[in-house]
């Protein structure tokens, strides 16, 4: 059993991979714990990362860095106790393969991380192992060669196979979240991992750049741009790093794609008016599903494709309206404010996130796909708009003046563990997080 | 006399200003990651101010440019359509079109930063659409009109006001060339 089949979903993750190998057989023995993943209350695993022991003396910064990224990926999933073990283990030179597990069961310990790094050249080679503590056995070990600047990659990778080892639920951490940034003078879009690490840009064409939405499994970003003068489609490709008009002419905005990456749905103007439209994702032959006068636009797909959220004013202010994918069976889902848009459908499909506009204030809403349980998520901090789940379902990403300019943080559900991503990074705007 | 010629030089290189401001988008270049910049204005006002005045073409730019692009169609809050003052404010348009019916223009719709940019990008359409269907109605030939929603992205006013966001609301017409 590898983990050779964790996919890889972006070029930096493609390169950082050099090798990687497995210690020695997993046991496939599930942990002693029972978890309830759908709820999000999950009781959390008490787990134990010693810091990682490294070959040569002398590399303490970059240990704790090591533990630091890793101990705020295992405690953002919500899914683990970081428990401090430091009495325990003072770092060393040797690697620990063979725990004394009796020691770590009576300290309370369900699971336990540890790794070894190797100082090579231009490279670092880093071995992880997960055990599982009260069974008393190696769950899986993997072995990274990567050049220092992509460390905090593998990192998130193991942390989101420990996770899914541990509670069969994917990690978040080895993602990206594009969104759009004034910070060069012109509006353009960036990737940033969801800890803030490693800021890319993507766009660099001096005109005004919207709406990023990721293709699943990340790698191709579809947006709007103004390069060509007007409001048009373009995908652009973090492998090649290159962009491609994709829908020209008119006005073509709010592009999003399906789970399964087959469909791209917009808005698209007809005679002025802004409707939704399907098309496969080379935006070829749209089918356009509303035909009512108004702005219709921010369409999001379900997770099984066969339904669209979106926005419309056709009632004198923009709501959110939910419709099949032949644009029949509609139905209004929100009926409180009058300034409820920016929606996105969670991959999980429990909930729909969106923000409301209220005495000129913006925040964050959550509600059921059939309109129950319509709640407030963040109040009495700045605005906070522009929502976009996290392929989780249990966490999204969005855009707070909470800390003065419009900075970029993620969340989870309650909208009580809020963590910036970006703040002073000129005014942000239109998250998406790759799934 | 003079003062009135003074002024209408005044306005014409205002306007032009406005013009050439309002037609960089569209000599943006095509490709997308070029990584060219914007025009550079500076360059292109220089060229207007050495040949701009003794061009008949010019001129009559310049005076469309007063009749048509310096006074914008305003749009009350979250709303596409027209008030009377801003039906009244076409009106004169509209009848400067039916007499210079060589022009072609590009209604650009606008908005304020309060609401949600994507949703202002559609409301922008809308805006810029409601001036081309009343011109449109008033007997301009639709071929001459294109339209173009900037949403929130364009704002002429930076302060975060009523003042403000009043004249950010806005439909601006820019004559093609």
């Amino acid at each position: 059993m590898t983990i050779s089949g964790f996919p890889s979903r972006t070029p930096i993750a493609a390169c950082a991979l050099i090798a990687m190998v497995l210690l020695m057989q997993p046991s496939v023995q599930a942990l002693d714990v029972v978890l309830d993943i759908t709820s999000g209350e999950a009781k959390p695993i008490d787990i134990a990362l010693p810091f990682f022991t490294c070959a040569q003396p002398g590399n303490e910064s970059i240990i704790e860095e090591i533990h630091r990224i890793f101990v705020q990926d295992l405690e953002y999933s919500n899914r683990f106790t970081v428990v401090d073990i430091s009495r325990f283990f003072p770092t060393g030179t040797t690697e620990m393969t063979n725990p004394n597990f009796k020691e770590w069961y009576l300290a309370g310990i369900a699971a336990l991380i540890t790794g070894h790094i190797n100082m090579g050249g231009d490279e670092i080679e880093v071995n992880m192992r997960l055990f599982d503590v009260p069974m008393g056995n190696q769950i899986i070990g993997v072995r990274y060669k990567t050049p220092y600047a992509k460390l905090r990659t593998v990192i998130h990778k193991f942390a989101d196979e420990v996770q899914f080892r541990l509670t069969g639920e994917r990690g978040i951490s080895f993602s990206q979240i594009s969104f759009v940034s004034n910070k060069s003078g012109h509006q353009e879009i960036y990737v940033v991992d969801p800890d803030g690490g490693l800021l890319q840009e993507i766009t660099a064409n001096g005109t005004t750049n919207l709406s990023p939405a990721w293709a699943p499994g990340g790698g191709k970003i579809y947006y709007t741009s103004y390069a060509g003068g007007r409001p048009d489609l373009y995908v652009y490709d973090l492998e090649s790093s290159k962009s491609s008009p994709l829908v020209k002419g008119g006005m073509n905005i709010t592009p999003a794609i399906s789970a399964d990456g087959q469909f791209l749905t917009w808005s698209m103007s007809f005679d002025g008016d802004p409707e939704i439209v399907v098309a496969p994702v080379s935006g070829k032959s749209p089918k356009r599903l509303t035909s009512t006068p108004g702005v219709d636009c921010n369409p999001s797909f379900s997770p099984g494709g066969n339904e669209l959220v979106f926005t419309s004013d056709r009632s004198g202010d923009p709501q959110l309206y939910i419709m099949d994918i032949e644009g029949g069976n509609l139905r209004r889902l929100t009926v409180t404010g009058d300034y409820n848009t920016a929606a996105d459908w969670s991959p999980r499909g429990d909930w729909i996130v969106y923000h409301s506009r209220r005495e000129g204030v913006f925040n964050l809403w959550l509600v059921h796909p059939d309109g129950s349980d319509d709640h407030q998520v963040t109040a009495d901090a700045g605005h906070n708009e522009d929502p976009c789940f996290a392929r989780d379902g249990r966490h999204f990403t969005f855009i707070s003046s909470r800390n003065g300019g419009k900075g970029l943080y993620i969340s989870d559900l309650s909208g009580q563990k809020v963590r910036p991503v970006l703040i002073m990074h000129g005014i942000c705007a239109n998250p998406s997080w790759s799934r | 006399m003079k003062t009135k010629f003074f002024n209408f030089v005044m306005v014409g290189f205002i306007g032009a200003s406005l013009l050439i401001s309002g037609c960089s988008n569209k000599k943006a270049p095509k490709a997308d990651e070029g990584k060219t910049g914007p025009k550079t204005e500076a360059k292109t006002q220089d060229d207007t101010g050495k040949s701009g005045m003794d061009d008949p073409k010019k001129i009559k730019l310049l005076e469309a440019q007063a009749a048509l692009s310096d006074v914008d169609v305003y749009f009350d809050f979250d709303q596409s359509t027209l008030s009377s003052d801003a039906k009244a404010n076409l009106d004169k348009k509209s009848d400067y079109l039916k007499n210079n019916k060589d022009l072609r223009i590009t209604v650009e719709g606008h908005c304020d930063e309060r609401g949600s940019n994507e949703y202002n990008l559609g409301l922008g359409e809308r805006r810029a659409s409601s001036i081309k269907k009343y011109l449109v109605s008033k007997g301009i030939s639709e071929s001459v009109i294109e339209t173009i929603t900037f949403g929130e992205e364009k704002q002429v006013c930076m302060e975060h006001n009523e003042s403000c966001w009043s004249k950010n609301r806005r439909g601006h017409i820019a004559i093609n060339q």
